[in-house]
């Protein structure tokens, strides 16, 4: 691992992802509203891109930061049909609460 | 050549399905004939009919290889004829699926009695439990008897199957049936409990045998027939093949819980019999009973035992099969299997009757049939091993099968005329033609045992 | 190590470019065609292309070759996950011959071709990156698949997978960001470095990473998602998702278990997760009514089955996970097509109680649904019944006897399920069900050929040899 970051400084990006990708499973977990829930998914996933650029930094490697392009990239088409289908269900009932979206019960 | 007399069944009777479905002379007339086929084969073939083609090469070697040599050829022949009579038997407005569900029994049956491996003899294992089970659910009269018979029985089959593996990746092969040597080792004990399940399942042992009796009361004659006179014998056949040769260290660990086993089913087969009203379930309990002689006969591991065994196997699968087919002829004449309803039929139909009785006698042990000849060359053998107190206890229930066997007799032939049961015609023809063979065997290896004893020395 | 990218690199991933530029044809064919192109037009190409991509692929068998700097591996398994991957979707194809509106089925096609791509990149994939390339693939596509029918269900059920999904893949690409941040290199190859135990980011990277494929896999407890999805997703897309999902999954689960040192402790909870799948699912089975979620609790206890036959490392486990995955494919998708034959727009032969009196009103439809449930309960002559005996070995071979003893458990226990519907279709006490007579000739021939090979793969076992994953 490169000196230029100090392992400290390492462990306060790990600490600080690990609390948004929390808050992120905490929001699809406890919310209902499925926007909601799609931002709570897209703080998961940033958490994850916030650590590959932390590490890209520490272990001087490129490969991080294509990643993180990667997943925005990918982020970017997800929340594109994500927000296609929350209308195509919204358009159908009207309201979009995944509780009140209750065909099937797993 | 041992491949024709698997396959030949089978494909007969997926091609019957082809035929309309009322249609019953067809059928009955092509089935009889296969079944016939099969019986004269083995009989003609050299070699055993040995067939061996590669399966598997790892995780350990198998092979498709089957042939009948030593015990399986009593078997085969067993099976055929049953079989055979069994279709003759086949009396029904459904005679096609009847009869095809039964060839299928028997080409699946072929297989497990001829396979020289036991990843085949597992295949084979789970495979002859779904005719009887599609039988069940089409002629049984409770919904739960198919269901109850499978789960045992597949129970069974899955324990089998993982000993199977265990046995090949610690052996190295399990192209093994027919050879002998012996597995040892840490696993070997627990490898034994799962094929022993499987066996004690089947044959049934109590208490593992709470699927058979409905299972004999509700499926049609010529079925049970075939069931209770050979497909019970596969668990023995397993026991004598793979757990003797292979794994008879630690078939003497387990040896006390088995002779305890076979014991209690002895006594409780032929103690229940005695209880019952319903024909087929006397029979089916009496088969409880004499198959733990069997069993016993076979974890004694004394020579003269395991030969009585395979003549009392012969002679169970005759008398039983001919005990079933006549009670069924008695059932559908009479259309109630309760001894209690019944009375003086041996007036109104003496042939039936006649025969009835000799089979009954060749069940309970009459010397000059074949039951006899089994029993006593078990006794012998059992006794020979050290094994004083179970020869002793095993004759009980020799004793007590007089007793309920006899009664059976008694209630349904003999005794007062009940007034309200309508004359009957007799044994007809066809009737004959299916009861005839299993008697004229019965009495040919009550006779002359040495036939069959000599030929399964080699 | 050459940085650039070379003729070589192409050519490992054509029959991939053949998938996805397959769906661009199918595209602009419904584009040029006077209104919409025919149903069966969007349906040929679509075969064809997949037909294309599986033969290329089969030119590749026993090459061994490191596209794109270890992005992509050829050689090992790679190319036996692509060809079952081809031939599911083929057959899942073949079952749209009477789902879908006539107007979709061109962007149907396509978005199965996109998904198909995103599993066969996964079947290759030797990084993080590429494996989450192909999985987001796969995954993106499917979401769409799943809400193309017009029911509430299936818009329902795009939604839940949608969020569900997206979950785990959370989880996955967090558990990636920290083994990246364990190894400093995104090729799984550098899992095998040595002191990485020592490394608090490799165990909990290792960890959110194997959640997000034991969710992937439909592993329970992290099935929720999959008995509602199957449920309201069109038939044959539940068909395609059932094997696809599971196999490229399998496929980068395999990459990753083998590259972890030999007997990694990481990988133990999986393998108890496996366990549990097992008796789970095959419970969750009994109390289900509806044929999709039967089997959607069925493919959870089958995907334990696969993950233990990779307890242990070994080389033959893999073989057997292989034959497994390809038994299954067969059975599962032959149960599927004789669904879809049942079935009209609305889906009434998913329904376990469509099934009533079946041996009566079509006796060979009814022959062949026995047979695949019984194939699915390890009865033989079937696939399923060597297969499992194939893993049983594995597993006792590898020390895992107690996952042998687990699966033969979870058979007993989902021989009541399969038997509830066999003894449905053949009690002579019920009066049949009302059913629609569908002709869906290719929908039989599916089912055929499942059958045929199912049968088949029992008496010739050919496991490829030489599957190892190769990651270096």
């Amino acid at each position: 691992m490169h000196a230029d970051l100090l392992p400290v400084a390492l462990a306060n990006y790990v600490a600080l992802s690990s609390v948004i990708f929390f808050i992120g499973v905490a929001g699809v977990v406890l919310r209902r509203n499925p926007l909601i829930m799609l931002m709570s998914i897209e703080l998961m996933w940033n958490a994850a891109n916030l650590l590959f650029l932390a590490f890209a930094r520490a272990w001087l490697n490129n490969a991080g930061h294509i990643f993180a392009f990667l997943v925005i990239t990918v982020a970017a088409a997800e929340a594109a049909i994500g927000l296609a289908i929350v209308v195509i269900v919204f358009r159908s009932r009207a309201n979009v609460d995944v509780d009140e979206i209750a065909l099937m019960k797993g | 050549m041992a491949l024709v007399l698997i396959l030949l069944p089978i494909a007969a009777g997926c091609a019957l399905f082809l035929l309309p479905r009322g249609e019953r002379t067809i059928s009955r007339l092509a089935g009889s004939a296969v079944a016939a086929l099969t019986f004269v084969l083995p009989l003609v073939a050299q070699n055993g009919g040995e067939f061996s083609v590669r399966w598997l090469s790892r995780p350990f070697t198998a092979a498709l290889h089957f042939a009948w040599t030593g015990p399986s050829l009593w078997l085969v022949l067993l099976l055929a004829l049953c079989t055979y009579c069994a279709i003759v038997a086949t009396n029904t407005a459904q005679n096609r699926s009847m009869i095809a569900l039964l060839l299928m029994l028997e080409g699946c049956m072929m297989g497990l009695f001829t396979a020289r491996d036991i990843l085949a003899f597992a295949l084979f294992w789970d495979l002859m439990l779904i005719p009887p089970f599609f039988a069940l659910i089409e002629w049984g009269t409770h919904r739960d008897t198919a269901w109850r018979f499978l789960i045992y029985n597949f129970s069974g089959g899955l324990t089998l199957l993982l000993a199977t593996a265990a046995f090949g990746v610690l052996s190295g092969s399990t192209d093994v049936i027919g050879s002998t040597h012996q597995f040892a080792g840490s696993w070997a004990p627990w490898i034994f409990a799962g094929f022993a399940f499987a066996f004690a399942v089947k044959t049934p042992l109590w208490p593992l045998h709470t699927w058979m009796p409905n299972t004999y009361a509700e499926l049609p004659p010529p079925f049970v027939a075939v069931v209770s006179a050979v497909q019970s014998k596969a668990g023995l056949y397993g026991f004598i093949v793979i757990a003797l040769p292979f794994l008879r260290t630690s078939m003497a660990e387990w040896r006390w819980l088995i002779v305890a086993l076979a014991l209690v089913s002895l006594l409780y087969g032929a103690f229940v019999a005695l209880t019952q009203t319903d024909m087929k379930r006397i029979v089916a309990y009496s088969s409880l009973s004499h198959l733990g002689l069997i069993v016993l006969a076979i974890v004694s591991a004394n020579p003269i035992a395991i030969k009585g065994a395979l003549v009392y196997i012969v002679a169970h699968g005759l008398f039983s099969a001919a005990l079933f087919l006549i009670l069924g002829y008695y059932e559908e004449r009479e259309e109630t299997r309760s001894v209690l309803k019944l009375g003086g039929l041996g007036a109104v139909n003496p042939k039936l009757a006649g025969a009835f009785t000799i089979a009954a006698l060749a069940a309970l042990g009459l010397p000059g049939l074949a039951g006899f000849a089994g029993e006593l060359v078990i006794l012998t053998g059992v006794f020979r091993a050290g094994y004083f107190w179970p020869a002793l206890i095993a004759l009980i229930p020799i004793v007590i099968a007089s007793a309920y066997m006899l009664r059976l007799l008694q209630d349904t032939i003999n005794g007062p005329q009940l007034a309200d049961i309508p004359q009957r015609r007799d044994l007809t023809f066809a009737e004959a033609l299916a009861v005839a063979p299993l008697l004229a065997a019965l009495l040919y290896v009550g006779i002359y045992p040495h036939a069959l004893l000599a030929a399964v020395m080699h | 190590m050459p940085n650039f990218i070379t003729h070589q690199d192409w050519l490992a991933i054509t029959p991939l470019l053949i998938a996805g530029g397959g769906a661009l044809i199918v595209l602009l064919v419904d584009l040029l065609w006077p209104k919409h192109s025919p149903r069966a037009v969007s349906l040929a190409i679509g075969i064809g292309v997949l037909l294309a991509a599986g033969a290329f692929a089969a030119t590749t068998y026993g090459r061994s070759y490191n596209a794109f700097n270890g992005g992509f591996m050829l050689g090992g398994f790679a190319v036996v996950f692509q060809e079952i991957i081809v031939l599911s979707a083929i057959l899942s194809l073949s079952l749209f011959g009477t789902f879908g509106r006539d107007d979709r089925m061109a962007g149907i096609t396509a978005l199965l071709l996109w998904s198909t791509t995103g599993a066969m990149l996964m079947a290759g994939a030797a990084n993080l990156m590429t494996i989450f390339l192909g999985l987001e693939l796969l995954s993106l596509a499917l979401y769409c698949l799943c809400g193309v029918a017009d029911r509430a269900a299936s818009q329902e059920s795009a939604l839940k997978y949608l969020i569900l999904s997206s979950t785990a893949s959370g989880f996955l690409l967090f558990g990636m960001a920290l083994l990246f941040g364990a190894t400093g290199s995104v090729t799984l190859a550098s899992l095998m470095l040595p002191g990485l135990a020592a490394n608090p980011l490799y165990w909990m990277g290792g960890g959110f990473f194997l959640v997000g494929i034991a969710f992937k896999l439909s592993l329970m407890p992290f099935h929720v998602w999959s008995p509602d999805v199957y449920e309201g997703a069109p038939l044959p897309v539940t068909a395609f998702m059932s094997v696809v999902t599971k196999a490229g999954t399998l496929a980068v689960f395999a990459r990753f278990a083998y590259a972890l040192p030999a007997g990694g402790k990481l990988l133990l909870p999986f393998f108890v997760i496996a366990g549990v799948s097992m008796i789970g699912g095959n419970l969750a089975m009994l109390a289900q009514t509806d044929l999709k979620r039967l089997l959607a609790y069925s493919g959870v206890a089958q995907a334990g089955y696969m993950v233990a036959a990779l307890a242990g490392a070994s080389a033959l486990g893999m073989r057997y996970a292989i034959y497994y995955l390809a038994a299954y494919m067969f059975m599962n998708l032959g149960a599927f097509a004789i669904v879809a034959v049942l079935s009209g727009e609305r889906e009434e032969g998913a329904q376990i109680a469509a099934f009533r009196g079946l041996g009566q009103r079509r006796p060979w439809l009814a022959a062949a649904m026995s047979f695949f449930l019984l194939a699915l309960a390890g009865f033989p002559p079937t696939a399923g019944f060597l297969g499992k005996i194939l893993i049983l070995a594995a597993t006792v071979n590898a020390g895992y006897a107690w996952l042998a003893a687990l699966l033969i458990a979870g058979t007993a226990i989902s021989l009541y399920a399969y038997f509830k519907v066999l003894r449905l279709m053949y009690d002579p006490h019920d009066q049949p069900a009302p059913g629609p007579r569908t002709s869906a000739p290719l929908a039989y021939a599916g089912a055929a050929l499942c059958a045929a090979f199912v049968i088949i793969m029992t008496f010739y076992p050919l496991t490829p040899s030489n599957v190892l994953p190769l990651v270096k």
